[in-house]
């Protein structure tokens, strides 16, 4: 019986790995990239991203679908990138690293091309009035945006309603608007 | 700035800068904390983790083989033999194998059967490798279309001027037939063929017998356009060119959408994602031939969400081997991608390489190449 159990957790075992190995290769990059951009620092980005893998795993005998996996991997990493946020207080390092990012960029651009550096100059500044939105609308718009996820696919990754969304999305592309209307 | 600028600003901002950061291998890291969680003992600490790595390795291998195993993986037992595109290089590849560890070189690939353009050639001829762009299906359910490039033999006359090569060139594009038994290409310009192409520096006219056949959605006659575009000035190699077309029998429209009285031309390189095929393997063509014991590496070009794609080797229908490929950079922008594969076994293999939905985990582009090793 001891051994039957032992077997079966075995299996379990590595049906899970093969799962999370599938998961993997499909979505690390992107998620950790997810992640970036809203805590914007990278090795925080990356253990975010572990964290919630490895709690994947250890739930897949409930979730047992790659897109059940997805969505639940999607709210880990958004859920532990704001908790990042709120407890280790990179709230400041992101911004700081906007001002970074902003020299960054105008240092690498290609000096004769005078209409990508309006372009990218735009970016920045977009980039910039994105940085200073309220957590939820940024948050949002970088799910829509980044990901192209749906306003249920954001609403679940959210866990709010796909109505608050839409008004998140809403407010925070005017405020972007307005900001980057106001400076150029 | 309307609102769809803004929107799609912010969607090349928010890419642009996520690709900033190039996040680091953790698989193994991610397996062994998995495995203590399993064992219920307490997470590993972050500054255990290399000794972690280390010790995941044999486990990593497990896992690996896990994926490979047919019927492992659904993914692994989705088979695709649609579509594919031959050489990039417009040098030719070199003809012999360089055994070691430095990675081999490719043989002289299998083109597809020569074919003469257009009907004889008078007189004496050379035979050349012209571009052809061919439309295809982008995945294996066939609902959405992209263009291929194909390098075909081809006999020219010897010193052939620019626009009797790019004729010859535009004449294999409108002949898929010879690809039935390899690729399913549509063929828009059945019962059509080209009579004639003109050359300046700032246009380039293709006459052509009809305006196209019948039977094709939009998208495709758009793409059938497109193909011949894009034929004619890569076999010209003298840049974007305008392209116009005349009708014989003064038709005003290719496919009756198309106005012969405006000119086209490729779409702007961002946008190119709309034309071209989203996956194409460059390396090994088609129905290669290489040595045993090579280290053998795929190449090609993608343009896929943050340049991800997916690919699978597989042998005799077996997958052997999978892994994931970043290209030099993400779509909109067409990056390059290359796989090493290692030295492999003499057999009959496939490569396949695929992008998954970010969003639902489908399969939304790919393209296999079959190749031997003797």
């Amino acid at each position: 019986m001891a051994e039957r159990e032992g077997t079966g957790s075995a299996e379990r075992m590595w049906v899970a790995d093969q799962a999370l190995t599938d998961l993997y290769a499909a979505y690390w990059h992107s998620l950790v990239r997810l992640s970036w951009l809203l805590v914007r620092d990278q090795q925080l980005a990356e253990e975010t991203v572990q964290d919630a893998f490895v709690a994947m795993h250890s739930r897949w005998s409930q979730l047992r679908n790659q897109d059940l996996a997805l969505a639940y991997l999607r709210r880990c990493v958004v859920n532990s990138s704001r908790s990042a946020l709120r407890h280790r207080k990179v709230e400041d390092r992101y911004l700081s690293s906007q001002s970074e990012a902003l020299t960054a960029r105008g240092s690498t651009q290609e000096p004769s091309a005078e209409a990508r550096a309006l372009e990218n100059a735009t970016g920045a500044r977009l980039l910039a009035a994105l940085g200073r939105l309220p957590r939820r609308q940024r948050e949002v718009l970088t799910l829509r945006y980044y990901l192209d996820l749906s306003e249920s696919q954001i609403a679940d990754a959210l866990s709010i309603s796909a109505g608050s969304v839409k008004t998140h999305a809403h407010r925070g592309l005017a405020t972007l608007r307005s900001d980057v209307e106001g400076t150029s | 700035m309307t609102p769809d600028d803004l929107e799609r600003r912010l969607r090349e901002v928010l890419h642009r800068e996520a690709e900033r950061i190039k996040p680091h291998e953790r698989r193994a890291e991610i397996l062994a904390m998995a495995h203590h969680e399993g064992q219920n003992v307490e997470p590993q600490r972050r500054w255990l983790i290399p000794a972690a790595a280390a010790a995941a390795v044999v486990l990593i291998g497990a896992v690996v083989w896990g994926v490979s195993n047919p019927g492992g993986s659904q993914r692994a037992t989705f088979a695709a033999t649609h579509s594919a595109a031959t050489p990039l290089s417009t040098t030719p590849p070199a003809a012999a194998a360089t055994p070691g560890p430095s990675p081999a070189r490719v043989a002289v690939p299998n083109p597809p059967p020569a074919t003469t353009p257009n009907g004889a050639v008078a007189g004496p001829t050379t035979q050349v490798s012209l571009p052809a762009y061919f439309v295809g299906a982008v995945t294996a359910t066939g609902d959405r279309f992209g263009l291929y490039r194909e390098f075909v033999q081809s006999a020219v006359p010897a010193g052939a001027t620019p626009a009797q090569t790019a004729k010859a060139a535009v004449a294999l594009a409108m002949n898929a037939a010879p690809f039935t038994n390899y690729e399913p290409y549509l063929q828009p310009w059945s019962g059509t063929s080209v009579t004639n192409v003109t050359v300046t520096p700032s246009l380039v006219t293709i006459t052509l017998s009809g305006p196209g056949a019948n039977g094709f959605s939009p998208a495709q006659t758009k793409l059938a356009v497109q193909e011949l575009v894009w034929t004619v000035q890569a076999a010209l190699g003298q840049g974007t060119i305008p392209v116009k077309f005349v009708v014989a029998g003064g038709s005003p429209m290719l496919f009756g959408t198309y106005p012969t009285a405006q000119t086209y031309n490729r779409p702007a390189p961002d946008l190119q994602y709309q034309v071209l095929a989203p996956i194409w393997v460059t390396s090994p063509v088609r129905d290669q031939v290489l040595p045993a014991g090579a280290t053998v590496v795929a190449a090609g070009q993608s343009c896929a969400f943050e340049g991800t794609t997916q690919w699978q080797l597989t042998q005799n229908g077996t997958a052997i081997k999978s892994g994931v490929a970043t290209a030099s950079s993400g779509c909109p922008s067409r990056g390059t991608w290359q796989v090493n594969l290692g030295a492999l076994a003499a057999g009959s293999y496939t490569f396949r390489m695929f992008e998954v939905s970010m969003q639902n985990g489908q399969v939304v582009a790919e393209t296999s190449e079959p190749f031997t090793v003797s």
